[in-house]
C-alpha cells in the first residue's frame, strides 16, 4: 500500500511534455521568438504564465538553461514604480535587473530591462501538482 | 593467389589422408598447423586490407575538407576573415557578450572600447572593430541571417535628436534607402537615448543603458 501510494505521489510530480521540471515548479522554454505582451499571453490558458522565478535554486537552473538566448521572464513596471510579477506581486529584489527598461529578460549573463517590443524567446512556469 | 589455393587445397587433402591413416594413433597431423599459419596470414592480411580501406576513406575526407576550406573565400568573392568571424557582404562580424550600448561603443567613434574588466577577446577596440553600419539592405540581411533567434544585437546606429537616427561613422540614416523594405523600419519610440537593436527579423529602439549581445564590425581583408 506504501508503495502504491509513493509511486503515485512521484507521477504526479513529474512535468509532461517539453516542460522541465525543476524544485516545485515545470518551466517552457521556447523555440519561438515573441514580444513581452505576446509571450504573456502564450499559454495563459493553461494555468501557466510568463516565469516567476522565487527561488536561487530556479534561478541558477533557468540561467544555465537560457545560456546566451534571451528570455522573457515575468516581471514588469510602470514608469517610476517596482518591479511587479504577472500575477500583482510586487518583487522583493532578491536579485538585480539591469537597465531602465520596464520588462524583464532573461539569459546567463543574468536579468536586464527591455522595452518590451523586441521578439526573443520566454520562459513559462507552472506549480507541479 | 591460384598457387597458394591449389597448395592448401592439396596440403588439406593429405592432412585428410594423413589423418584417416593415423586414425586411433593420437597423432596430430602437422599439416593442421600449416591451415592455421595459413588462416592466421590471411586474418592479417583481411585486417591490413580493412585498415587500408578505412584509411584511404579517411584521408578522403580531408581531402574533401581542406577543399572546402580553400573554396569557401572564393565563393565570398575573395574577401577573408579571421578565425571566429563570419564574412557578411565583404565585411566581418564577430559576437559580443551582453553589455549596454555604450558599452559595447565607447568613446572614440566610430572605433568601439570596452570597460577594463572586459574580456580582451571581446575588446572590440583591440580587435579594430566597431558596431556594425549597415549601408545596403543586402547587409542587413545578411546580418540578420547570422542571428539566432533570442540573441539580438546592437548596431551602430542611435538617436542624436528625438527622430533623427544617425550611424556611429556620422552618416545620417536614410530610412528612403530602404523604403522598398520594411525590415528596416526601426520599431519603438526616437526620443532620446534611444539605440538600435537588431533582431532576426527587424531592427528596434531599445534604451542605450540595457544590456544586449553587441556586434563587432570590420572590413574583410
Amino acid at each position: 500500500v506504501v508503495f502504491a501510494k509513493l509511486s503515485k505521489c512521484t507521477q504526479t510530480m513529474e512535468c509532461s511534455g517539453k516542460w522541465i521540471g525543476v524544485g516545485k515548479k515545470c518551466f517552457y522554454f521556447s523555440g519561438d521568438t515573441k514580444n513581452w505582451t505576446a509571450s504573456k499571453r502564450f499559454f495563459s490558458s493553461q494555468g501557466s504564465k510568463l516565469a516567476h522565478i522565487d527561488t536561487q535554486e530556479d534561478m541558477e537552473f533557468l540561467r544555465r538553461h537560457a545560456g546566451t538566448f534571451m528570455h522573457w521572464i515575468g516581471l514588469n513596471r510602470k514608469q517610476g514604480e517596482s518591479w511587479k510579477w504577472t500575477n500583482d506581486t510586487t518583487l522583493n529584489p532578491w536579485f538585480g535587473i539591469s537597465g531602465i527598461g520596464s520588462f524583464a529578460f532573461l539569459n546567463a549573463d543574468g536579468v536586464h530591462s527591455s522595452r518590451g517590443f523586441i521578439d526573443i524567446k520566454w520562459i513559462c512556469s507552472k506549480p507541479k501538482f | 593467389m591460384e598457387n597458394a589455393d591449389g597448395y592448401m587445397v592439396l596440403d588439406y587433402k593429405n592432412c585428410f589422408k594423413f589423418r584417416q591413416k593415423s586414425k586411433g594413433r593420437n597423432i596430430v597431423s602437422p599439416c593442421i598447423y600449416n591451415i592455421i599459419v595459413l588462416l592466421v596470414c590471411s586474418c592479417i592480411g583481411i585486417l591490413i586490407f580493412m585498415i587500408t580501406l578505412i584509411c584511404l576513406n579517411f584521408w578522403g575526407k580531408i581531402m574533401d575538407f581542406s577543399q572546402k576550406v580553400i573554396i569557401s573565400p572564393l565563393v565570398g568573392n575573395n574577401y577573408l576573415c579571421s578565425k571566429d568571424w563570419l564574412l557578411n557582404q565583404e565585411k566581418c562580424t564577430f559576437s559580443i557578450s551582453s553589455k549596454t550600448w555604450n558599452e559595447s561603443d565607447l568613446g572614440t567613434l566610430p572605433f568601439c572600447h570596452f570597460a577594463p574588466s572586459s574580456e580582451s577577446q571581446h575588446d572590440c577596440a583591440n580587435l579594430q572593430a566597431h558596431l556594425p553600419v549597415i549601408q545596403t539592405f543586402k547587409e542587413l540581411e545578411s546580418i540578420q541571417r547570422t542571428l539566432k533567434p533570442g540573441s539580438p544585437g546592437w548596431i551602430g546606429l542611435y538617436v542624436t535628436s528625438p527622430g533623427k537616427w544617425m550611424w556611429i561613422n556620422k552618416s545620417p540614416f536614410r530610412s528612403n534607402v530602404y523604403a522598398l523594405s520594411p525590415s528596416f523600419l526601426i520599431t519603438g519610440p526616437t526620443d532620446h537615448k534611444r539605440c538600435a537593436l537588431i533582431t532576426g527579423n527587424q531592427v528596434y529602439s531599445e534604451d542605450c543603458n540595457s544590456k544586449f549581445n553587441g556586434i563587432c564590425q570590420r572590413d574583410a581583408f
